[in-house]
């Protein structure tokens, strides 16, 4: 509702649904951020806490007021009590996913599934190897289901680390050993968090704080990288691919499917069941020239990545997409859907259709997924939409701008590949200089900064400055839209950068995937690791999270800090009323982990921190670099 | 000086009373009206006329009598001789005074011709008033006709209509064209006709004539058509009560000037509130500001200026508030130089600015932060650089504050 | 004369004050009884946002006087008690004319049903100063919920000059050429804050 909603992002889509929006006072997540300020103080800076009854207390952080909740605890162990269940959270957001695609692997195993088959049998063979099973004279089915069945060893508590973590440089593991923080089960490091955070458990910053890291090492190396690896099995692994971005990927003229959220494995079956004749037929005879499914958020990363899928938007755009009057259906399946979704949809003809028992939407259509009917589920959904096609308001429709060409499907396969089937080219152009070092330019958008603004500007400036860009999540999206995304992109980079990404064909931007796909950075910065003998600390790498919002992108940042990788946030995660935990993490982690975290909200100056991180490492290998205080702040 | 006489019992006349009386306990206070009641607050007569509550009697009904005046009630003034320093009544009796306050108000003002035809009824006076409500309370009228659609207009309209009559309203331009922009003004209409009123207007409003053999039965239009009611009420304007002055020698226009401390031309004769043409503080213009605020802070610097202690007057606000339309509506200072505005719904917040300062608002629905407005306003804050967040419906002193903290806006409040 | 008195770089918007405020105008003077009472009992303090984020205001009744609200006021419902230290509304007398909060220069006044008011009948509202509160000899609720000591009770020249800050004197009386200057803040603080303009900055970029 927003009149000044050219402020609100810089992308030229949302800003004229925007306009929709504020025209016929539509709410917006801008409209109810405002709703919300001033946010409370406390809360904002870790220092309330409602985990028991004698509470709920609150810190005062100018030191007069009360310095001790009723247990005790002080602020130092407030807020490291709130950041470990924040971490959780996410943590247990990306594992449950995880859980989820691995019972599909396990339908595919036990033979109960129409909609799933292997498709990256390679992949499954190799992951089967990793697991220690034997796969000769095997048919692909029982191998699915045992590797389904040690994987979900994964989740439990036999072990005394999890199998992934193989896949760790030996250094990094030793060090975690050291510091106890090496990873035993997904499900016991989250239960232990909940554990350790109850009022009179662990009562020591420092300690709450390591086993933080290890719970959201089991989400990393854990609970994520299954979903990853699991869903390549079942969907396919990325191999690159063209596609396109931005709300002009609506179609006026055929039905429009939104598919939103993040598990990719209701999708699967919509794209199956969007295909068949019979529902083209029907779309035909109800008046529309066919089936235009388009993704949203992560589950759109995930089909974008394998299928080209086109790409409606990212976080703040799913209420917008609504707007557009041309949306029949949207299908969401859970994480990062706002329920005012079903607002929205109120004012226009849209269905929400939710698919998963664990994520039901007041207002919205519920068609519960099963694995051993999928496709037959899906196609009752498409129908469903078909059907929504003929409540469509002419005057209301707006499909603002064309879309924008973008590039995805870069696995880590897909990038060796590119490379030759070794990663020496990269290293060696690192080495030579041409290419500084690469950053993670990852998370979500947040309402609090201009939408998009600092995924774009940021990645801007790394390109510019010869630093290849990885990017998953809401960056891509954000970033496929800005037109960085393509082989002609490398125009925007800087001369070594350029020359690189036109011998190999590819954009200086590389989509990498969903926001659990943050795992395939991981295992390429230990290939690369692995490649020089090092450890992944030592490597010219950076992440960052500029826009972030979810419980998911602070277990991500730890787990990427905690592997090793210096990251920069945009936002503030809610521990400043502890200068004690902002020192740890932001200075003293450094020489636990070889990594620590920063916050910075301007992307140019976030750019400078980066830059000037990379050229210390660079220097740390004995590569040619940089004086990192000669590069001058904005 | 031993006797103070105040002509008019209004607001501007009350506080002149209650300031004299602080500052001279002894001084002899002569009040005169010709209404049979004690003083009583015109803004409160809507709610006393709804709810039966005597809330118009702000002061208490025997306050004159607490503060040591003489008031008589049923006693107006014929004339004045300065010459003599005294004022005769309509029954003969002479009154000298030391001091003389004319504090008469306003009344009615029709154009129209047939206006001094009886059963013409107005809302000028608690006796006007009353004389109106005992025909609604008789049940002897079930139609009503308002000639004239400005603030008091749209009053009556929203106080027959809550005791239940059919009100027509004339509007000639727009509702409240003085007080409100266009865009204000259609809400304004758009609530009343939910309210149940209906307006008549344009050329179809064009009245001319109050008709009827005895006393008043219609109104005839230009077109010739005769608009009938059971209760006919003017609600054309307003005229201060200058009759008195006759052969006075005291200086009039349409309304009696006076100076910066609010006297007359003639010393000792002083002029507060509906009857005094004073400055606008923003315009610069001259004119009988009719409205509580002013009438009382001007009987308190006439007060003041006669009992000798030399207060200039710093000028009139024009302003006005009205509450029981439904939504609120707020109107205060100039629409002129630049125009932000935004609008949501029935919620619209207008602002003009001039040469970096903010001359005047219009307010309907969402009414936050109309005091700080009005402060900026008064105060000729340089709101340049706040000029985005005026408009921010969170606007409000934390803004104010932020402001202040920074060096770069400079908005000192 | 005592009173309540405001430090602004201290208050971080929590609401605490609102929510005492209300439960201490409410009937039953308790948290969750009171969220269900009719009318609902509404605070007499408002935590306003700031221009940027993460800076906030408490906002409230200075008790001026004179009392712009109190010239104006045509029924004389709002008066001052008898040591002249609180402006009162009487809910009873006041016709919603909203004259009052358009004189208001702190923008202080609010107009709800209230239980000093006849029934259904919406009149404005506006701090009393826990006029009750402070004839058992207790602070105001909104001070006593404070505990970052944004809101200070006392009286004023003392906390004028204990106050941490000089701003704090702007607010409280409203002095137009005060100087501005903020009293040295936690490190912490300042980031937290200064996170808060930077982004306010960055989104106007």
């Amino acid at each position: 509702m927003s009149g000044h909603y050219k402020d609100l992002s810089i992308a030229g889509d949302a800003q004229k649904m925007l306009r929709i929006a504020y025209e016929n006072n539509i709410e917006t997540v801008w409209d109810r951020l405002k709703a919300q300020e001033p946010q409370c103080g406390y809360c904002s800076l870790g220092l309330s806490c409602r985990n028991c009854a004698m509470g709920p207390c609150r810190i005062d952080p100018f030191g007069d007021g009360p310095q001790k909740g009723v247990c005790g605890a002080d602020a130092d162990v407030i807020v490291a009590r709130n950041l470990a269940r924040t971490i959780a959270a996410g943590a247990s957001a990306h594992s449950d996913h995880g859980r989820d695609i691995l019972e599909a692997l396990y339908h595919v195993g036990a033979g109960d599934t129409d909609s799933y088959t292997i498709t990256d049998e390679d992949k499954l063979k190799r992951l089967a190897g990793e697991y220690g099973l034997e796969t000769g004279g095997k048919d692909t089915q029982t191998i699915a289901r045992e590797l389904a069945w040690e994987m979900m060893e994964d989740f439990g508590t036999r072990k005394e680390e999890l199998t992934f973590l193989k896949r760790v440089p030996p250094a990094r593991r030793e060090l975690w050993k050291k510091i106890g923080v090496t990873p035993r089960g997904i499900d016991r490091e989250n239960v232990e968090t909940l554990h350790r955070t109850h009022m009179g458990v662990d009562n020591d910053y420092v300690n709450i704080l390591l086993h933080s890291l290890r719970t959201s090492l089991s989400d990393g190396w854990g609970g994520s990288m299954i979903a990853t690896e699991v869903s390549d099995v079942l969907f396919g692994t990325p191999k690159p691919v063209n596609s396109k971005a931005n709300l002009g990927v609506l179609k006026a003229d055929m039905v429009n499917i939104a598919l939103h959220g993040h598990n990719p494995i209701l999708s699967d079956v919509i794209v199956q069941a969007a295909r068949d004749t019979e529902m083209q037929k029907l779309a035909e005879k109800m008046g529309a020239k066919g089936i235009n499914l388009v993704g949203l958020c992560c589950t759109g990363n995930e089909l974008q990545m394998r299928l080209g899928l086109p790409m409606a938007g990212n976080h703040l755009i799913q209420e917008l997409v609504i707007m557009t009057g041309a949306l029949d259906a949207m299908l969401v399946d859970y994480q990062c859907i706002m329920p005012a979704i079903v607002e929205v949809a109120k004012c226009f003809h849209t269905k929400i259709i939710s698919t998963f028992d664990k994520a039901k939407f007041t207002g919205a259509t519920h068609i519960p997924f099963d694995p051993k009917r999928g496709l037959e589920i899906g196609k009752e959904i498409v129908r469903l939409s078909i059907e929504n096609f003929a409540n469509r308001i002419p005057e209301r429709i707006f499909i603002p701008d064309t879309p924008t060409e973008m590039m995805a499907g870069f696995s880590v396969e897909a990038i060796v590949g590119a490379l030759g089937g070794t990663p020496e080219p990269l290293v060696d152009a690192i080495k030579a200089g041409k290419i500084r070092g690469a950053a993670a330019v990852v998370g979500c958008n947040n309402p609090k900064i201009k939408h998009d603004y600092g995924h774009v500007t940021l990645t801007r400036r790394l390109i510019e400055n010869d630093i290849l860009v990885v990017v998953t999540g809401c960056s891509a999206v954000a970033n496929g839209k800005a037109g960085l995304m393509v082989p002609g992109a490398a125009d925007l980079a800087g001369k070594g950068l350029k020359e690189i990404c036109r011998a190999l064909g590819i954009p200086p931007v590389l989509h990498m995937g969903s926001c659990v796909d943050n795992t395939r950075i991981l295992v390429l910065a230990a290939a690369l690791a692995d490649f020089l003998g090092t450890d992944i600390d030592k490597l010219p790498l950076a992440g960052a999270a500029p826009e972030w919002y979810s419980e998911k992108a602070v277990s991500i940042g730890a787990y990427v800090v905690a592997s090793g990788i210096y990251t920069v946030l945009g936002v503030q995660p809610p521990i400043f009323g502890s200068p004690n935990v902002v020192k740890l993490l932001a200075g003293g982690l450094d020489n636990v982990v070889g990594a620590a975290f920063a916050v910075e909200p301007d992307p140019e100056a976030a750019a400078v921190l980066i830059r000037r991180h990379i050229e210390v490492k660079r220097k740390g290998l004995g590569l040619p670099a940089a004086e990192p205080e000669s590069i001058p702040m904005p | 000086m031993k006797r103070c006489v105040i002509i008019g019992a209004g607001p501007a006349g009350v506080t002149a009373a209650e300031t004299l009386r602080v500052f001279a306990e002894n001084l002899e206070i002569i009040m005169l009206t010709g209404e049979p009641y004690p003083p009583y607050s015109p803004p409160a007569m809507v709610e006393y006329f709804l709810s039966g509550r005597p809330v118009h009697f702000w002061k208490g009904e025997n306050f004159t009598e607490k503060l040591g005046i003489d008031y008589r009630s049923n006693s107006s003034v014929r004339k004045i001789n300065p010459a003599t320093k005294a004022v005769e009544l309509a029954n003969g009796e002479t009154i000298n005074y030391d001091k003389l306050l004319l504090a008469a108000g306003a009344r009615l003002y029709s154009p129209l011709k047939g206006s001094d035809k009886k059963g013409i009824h107005n809302f000028k006076s608690l006796l006007a008033g009353e004389k109106m409500l005992d025909e609604v309370r008789a049940g002897r009228v079930k139609t009503s006709l308002i000639v004239g659609a400005g603030f008091i207009g749209v009053e009556i309209a929203l106080l027959l209509i809550e005791l239940g009559l059919q009100v027509r309203m004339l509007v000639r331009s727009r509702v409240m064209r003085e007080m409100l922009d266009p865009e204000t003004s259609a809400i304004v209409k758009g609530t009343l006709l939910e309210r149940g009123v209906e307006i008549i207007e344009g050329n179809d409003a064009d009245a001319l004539e109050f008709v009827g053999s005895k006393s008043v039965e219609a109104v005839k239009m230009r077109s010739g058509i005769e608009l009938k009611a059971d209760l006919i009420i003017a609600a054309t304007g307003l005229k201060p009560n200058l009759e008195l002055l006759k052969d006075s020698g005291v200086k009039y226009d349409w309304g009696i000037l006076v100076d910066n401390y609010l006297c007359t031309n003639i010393s000792d004769i002083y002029a507060a509130g509906d009857i005094a043409e004073t400055i606008d503080r923003l315009s610069g213009r001259r004119y009988a500001h009719a409205n509580y605020p002013n009438a009382v802070a001007q009987g308190r610097i006439a007060a003041l200026n006669m009992l000798g202690h030399n207060v200039e007057y710093t000028g009139s606000d024009s302003m006005n508030s009205l509450k029981h339309l439904g939504i609120p509506v707020m109107a205060a200072g100039i629409m002129e130089g630049e125009e932000i505005r935004i609008r949501t719904n029935d919620n619209l917040r207008k602002i003009w600015i001039r040469d970096g300062k903010l001359v005047g608002f219009r307010l309907a629905g969402d009414i936050n932060s109309a005091g700080i407005f009005l402060s900026l306003m008064r105060r000729s804050v340089d709101i340049t650089s706040l000029k985005e967040e005026l408009l921010d419906t969170r606007f409000g002193m934390g803004f104010l504050i932020d402001s202040a903290l920074d060096p770069s806006r400079k908005v000192i409040y | 004369m005592k009173t309540v008195f405001v430090q602004p770089e201290r208050c971080v918007g929590c609401k605490q004050c609102e929510i005492a405020c209300a439960v201490e105008h409410s009937q039953s003077k308790n948290l969750y009884q009171a969220v269900f009472e009719k009318p609902k009992p509404r605070p007499r303090v408002h935590v306003g946002p700031g221009v940027y984020l993460n800076s906030s205001f408490p906002n409230k009744c200075r008790h001026c006087d004179p009392a712009p609200c109190m010239a104006v006021c045509p029924t004389a419902a709002i008066s001052r008690t008898s040591n002249q230290e609180i402006v009162l509304i009487d809910g009873n007398k006041c016709i919603s004319c909203a004259m009052c909060a358009l004189v208001c220069p702190f923008d202080v006044i609010r107009y709800y049903e209230s239980t000093e008011a006849l029934q259904d009948k919406v009149v404005a509202l506006k701090c009393d100063h826990c006029v009750e509160r402070q004839e058992k000899g207790l602070e105001p609720a909104c001070v006593e919920v404070c505990k970052v000591d944004a809101l200070l009770f006392g009286e004023i020249n003392q906390l004028t000059k204990m106050a941490s800050t000089k701003l704090a004197r702007v607010v409280s009386v409203a002095a137009a050429s005060a100087s501005i200057e903020t009293a040295a803040m936690p490190e912490n603080l300042e980031a937290w804050r200064s996170w808060g303009r930077k982004i306010s900055e960055l989104n106007d970029r």
